[in-house]
């Protein structure tokens, strides 16, 4: 069943040999001495060419034939009872084939945005004009927006039949009072963090065709299959009749799990009109109900001695996410706190809820925690590095810290006094860090097919919302094949295709990557097995590289092309397993960024200049995505940091800013240089060492630039966004 | 297509009062890069058209393409409900993050705010039309070189930015670049990567 492989893992410097136990039908993991061709070099994205013309169909550009448009009324207020709902005026417009009212007579609608109404109708012109014409009598009801509001004894109840305060369970459960009451030196601070919103640039929705008792949707989604369940449920029929389709998707980022209401309104209208219907959310509704990261208040108290040994840390959190929950942060990371102590607080309030965003919990949690460090640091007179440095039990991170402070010149750009630079614009720099967690799940399959004519294809119904999956699986397979990655098709993001993740938690391409690998090989195996007599060879001796067949090492006159004619009338088909995770060199992945900012205390207005993003991802299959990747959750984590807040008027309970004027997310000025660094780990865990990456180059970031802020200007900014005036009235108090 | 939608009598919705005249200044302000106000307001004949369906017959990539829609469709949509080119992205629809961005009459427009019977008679290119012959554009070559793209929605409308940037500098600097894609947004941070792309396509366009 398993068999026994030695392997080296570790980093430059560090590499050790470790025995792992491997699967029989797996293949022997690379280790550290690895010798890979393509892997691990810069590959351009496969779905490039498409995606650049505009072919690339996504969920928002399918119209079958025969379909409608389809609309959502929502509710314009925080909350409200709807007394009455009368559709008639609308389903009389001309043009419009089905209403359907989400919300009936007595039903509470519990945030702005919430469904009460679909419409169908020929043109979107048409479904958009129907909207207006149903009428709804609400009874305006009280509303609550945020924490400190909604936790107020006599509060209104955004729920009925419980109270808006949610104590979550105590974690750490060590006595930090004790411990930090001990230290000589104690420091309390509480940091805030505004809600953002995911605002992926295709918005959600779904293009719903029931045949009889079959289901085809077409969904932008991270969830191929968690929609097909969705779907099934919705449409009442076995998940067998459905299929769910999702070839390109334009941004998940966490908030793309299921089917959403628009998923039941789709298919209320479809089943109503008989037609397939497209149900996109606009841009008012993805800010309203298209997801968001729940705020956070944090305190901390902890303390420390002259040396950087903290005695003990406790933080107590709080959070809004909206009607939802999961408003917890991440807290202390791989850092050595002493006594650590943490309570969480969920507090729900009259708003859409919180989904899944890029690390959940943890920008939010690492802003805190590692702003709260530098306050550690600077009370004991500690350079933040060295600081860190002596309460990291990360040897990953330990390596990581040296490499950024080299790469950034830590010593050159860190101000030894804060708004030393002559004239209003003062540079200042901070660091910050990251964990996570995964190397990919077991249970899933990869497809390779090889066609007489040589055209090599990969299968997985998963999706690729953007990450690069599929460019990471023709490089694992065109490994094996000896080919270019282009030379392979990659399908994915169709439930006919074999079983995939929902891409959460970092792990869709750990958990593919090895499966297509297994694949990959199986399928050069049985290619090799048809040139054994041809070529006069034993089994052993023949590889495939660089497009032909090699034997004893030497290149034959075979080409893959022509390897390939052996199959006659066949299709070689194989699968590839993903298997389960086996022992490897460490359970989680190491991030380090330093970041250098620009202040000008005249107006308060930040810049970001520079971040060094030095980032473990176990082995980087594609280097050239890598970069992208870890550029990109940089520049989500600078937005995040600087200029994203969704706003909700306090009394109505109404979204300011649903839109992209006024939610300002970042744009081509706001742009640091980045200097994107692969810290390569042999990880083993999986046959090619790969870990997850999507989600933590945007973790740090945020800490690291409020510590850049506080480096610049001598005072910190304990609130993100950390927006001008919130820098200006920083500098206030300061004078004062 | 259906006939004459029944109007209630109170909605003003002719030429003269509209959501996206209204919008016009909002767009232009948010987009820097979109010269979009001053095109839209060029049309100068009052022409009374509508409500119903009319016929608009537009210069799409060097093609006349005739199309039968309400006087209210606004380019974008007729572009991709209408016309199948859908190459051409719906992001935000207010003109403030560049996804539906085409060239008329080789300027940058944000298409979801000009109505489509105000591109009649103008040279309209759109994604689609710069790789025509089959050929990938140099900037679109650039693009995947070197990755200036993942989820790939603004993508489209970026190439298009980055298309009427090139055409009128023929060597910007790294702040012209930033300036002149000021007015599209990527969520998935691709921008850096953007900027390598535009400085290798431009040397290759001279």
């Amino acid at each position: 069943m398993s068999r026994k492989v030695r392997t080296k893992v570790g980093f430059a410097g560090k590499v050790e040999e470790i025995e792992v136990t491997v699967a029989d039908n797996d293949p022997d993991p690379w280790g550290a001495d690895a010798k890979l061709s393509v892997v691990g070099t810069r590959v351009p994205r496969v779905d490039g060419p498409i995606k650049v013309t505009g072919k690339a169909k996504y969920t928002y550009d399918v119209a079958p034939k025969g379909m409608l448009h389809g609309a959502i009324l929502r509710s314009p207020h925080g909350a409200a009872v709807v007394n009455s709902i009368d559709t008639s005026a609308a389903e009389k417009l001309e043009g419009v084939v089905a209403v359907h009212a989400a919300k009936k007579a007595g039903a509470r609608v519990l945030f702005h945005g919430d469904e009460v109404a679909g419409v169908a109708a020929e043109t979107e012109e048409i479904a958009q004009e129907a909207l207006t014409l149903i009428k709804v009598d609400y009874e305006v009801k009280p509303c609550v927006t945020t924490v400190e509001a909604a936790s107020k004894k006599d509060a209104p109840r955004v729920f009925e039949n419980r109270p808006n305060v949610q104590p979550g369970r105590a974690r750490g459960g060590a006595d930090a009072d004790g411990a930090i009451e001990k230290a000589p030196l104690i420091v309390e601070a509480t940091y805030t963090t505004e809600v953002q919103t995911h605002s992926s640039l295709e918005t959600h929705g779904c293009v719903v065709q029931i045949d009889g008792g079959s289901v085809t949707a077409w969904a932008s989604t991270q969830a191929t299959f968690g929609c097909r369940q969705g779907f099934a449920g919705a449409a009442k029929v076995e998940q067998g009749n459905v299929r769910v389709i999702s070839e390109h998707v334009g941004g998940g980022f966490g908030s793309k799990f299921d089917i959403g209401r628009e998923g039941h309104i789709a298919v209320e209208l479809t089943r109503k009109a008989g037609r397939p219907v497209k149900v996109m959310l606009d841009r008012k509704g993805e800010h309203l109900h298209g997801g968001n990261r729940p705020s956070s208040i944090q305190a901390f108290k902890g303390g420390v001695d002259k040396e950087g040994k903290i005695f003990g840390i406790k933080v107590a959190t709080s959070g809004t996410g909206g009607i939802g929950g999961g408003a917890g942060s991440a807290h202390p990371g791989f850092y050595t706190v002493g006594a650590w102590e943490k309570s969480e607080t969920n507090v729900i309030t009259n708003a859409g809820e919180a989904r899944a965003f890029r690390a959940p919990g943890h920008p939010q949690g690492f802003f805190g925690m590692e702003s709260f460090l530098d306050e550690l640091a600077e009370k004991a007179g500690i350079d933040p590095l060295e600081f860190r440095k002596k309460n990291c039990r990360s040897k990953v991170h330990l390596a990581e810290f040296d490499l950024a402070a080299e790469k950034f010149n830590w010593k050159e750009r860190r101000r030894a006094k804060s708004g030393s630079d002559a004239g209003p614009k003062k540079r200042g720099a901070g660091m910050a860090s990251s964990v996570w967690y995964n190397a990919g799940g077991q249970g899933f399959k990869v497809d390779v097919v090889v066609s007489p004519d040589g055209t090599v294809e990969v299968r997985n119904g998963a999706q690729d919302i953007g990450t690069g999956t599929r460019t990471v699986l023709a490089v694992l397979v065109a490994e094996e094949l000896g080919l270019k990655p282009d030379q392979i098709v990659v399908k994915m993001g169709d439930t006919i295709l074999p079983p995939g993740p929902n891409s959460g938690g970092s792990t869709t391409a750990a958990s593919l990557g090895p499966a297509a690998r297994a694949a990959g090989l199986k399928a050069k195996k049985e290619l090799l097995e048809r040139a054994v007599r041809d070529l006069k060879a034993k089994p052993g001796d023949l590889d495939l590289k660089d497009g032909v067949v090699v034997k004893s090492g030497s290149p034959t006159t075979m080409t893959f092309k022509k390897l390939c004619q052996a199959l006659g009338t066949e299709t070689l088909h194989v699968t590839g397993d993903r298997e389960k995770n086996y022992a490897g060199y460490s359970e989680t992945v190491a991030g380090v960024q330093m970041a250098e900012v620009e202040v000008d205390v005249e107006t308060g207005q930040v810049r970001c200049l520079r971040v060094v993003a030095i980032q473990d991802a176990g082995r980087v299959v594609d280097r050239l995505t890598f970069e992208s990747q870890v550029s990109g959750g940089v520049i989500q984590g600078v937005s995040y940091a600087l200029f994203e807040e969704r706003r909700l008027d306090p009394n109505l309970g109404v979204m300011v800013n649903p839109d992209f004027l006024n939610y300002k997310v970042a744009g081509s000025k706001d742009c640091p240089e980045i200097i994107a660094i692969a810290f390569d780990v042999a990880n083993a865990k999986n046959n090619v060492g790969m870990m997850g990456l999507g989600e933590p180059p945007t973790i740090p970031t945020a800490g690291a630039i409020a510590n850049a802020v506080a480096n610049a200007i001598g005072v910190r900014v304990r609130s993100l966004p950390i927006t001008p005036d919130k820098v200006l009235a920083a500098l206030e108090a300061k004078k004062s | 297509m259906p006939k004459k939608p029944n109007r209630p009598k109170n909605l003003k919705l002719g030429p003269e009062v509209s959501r996206r005249g209204f919008l016009r200044g909002l767009g232009a302000a948010a987009g820097a890069a979109a010269v979009g106000a001053p095109l839209l307001g060029a049309r100068q004949e009052s022409r009374v058209q509508g409500p119903g369906p009319v016929k608009v017959a537009l210069q799409i990539n060097g093609a006349r393409r005739e199309v039968e829609i309400e006087p209210r469709v606004t380019l974008l949509n007729a572009l991709r409900n209408h016309l199948d080119l859908t190459g051409t992205k719906k992001i935000c629809d207010r003109g403030s993050c560049g996804g539906c961005m085409v060239l008329v009459d080789g300027a940058a427009v944000n298409s979801c705010l000009m109505l489509a019977i105000d591109a009649e008679g103008r040279k309209i290119e759109t994604i689609e039309g710069l790789s025509a012959d089959g050929k990938l554009h140099p900037i679109q070559e650039e693009f995947c070189a070197h990755d200036a793209l993942q989820c790939g929605f603004c993508t489209p409308g970026m190439v298009m930015a980055c298309k009427a940037l090139l055409d009128r500098k023929k060597e910007p600097t790294l702040d012209e670049i930033r300036e002149g894609i000021s007015g599209n947004i990527c969520r998935c941070g691709t921008y850096n990567k953007i900027f390598d792309a535009v400085r290798a396509a431009a040397p290759r366009l001279k």
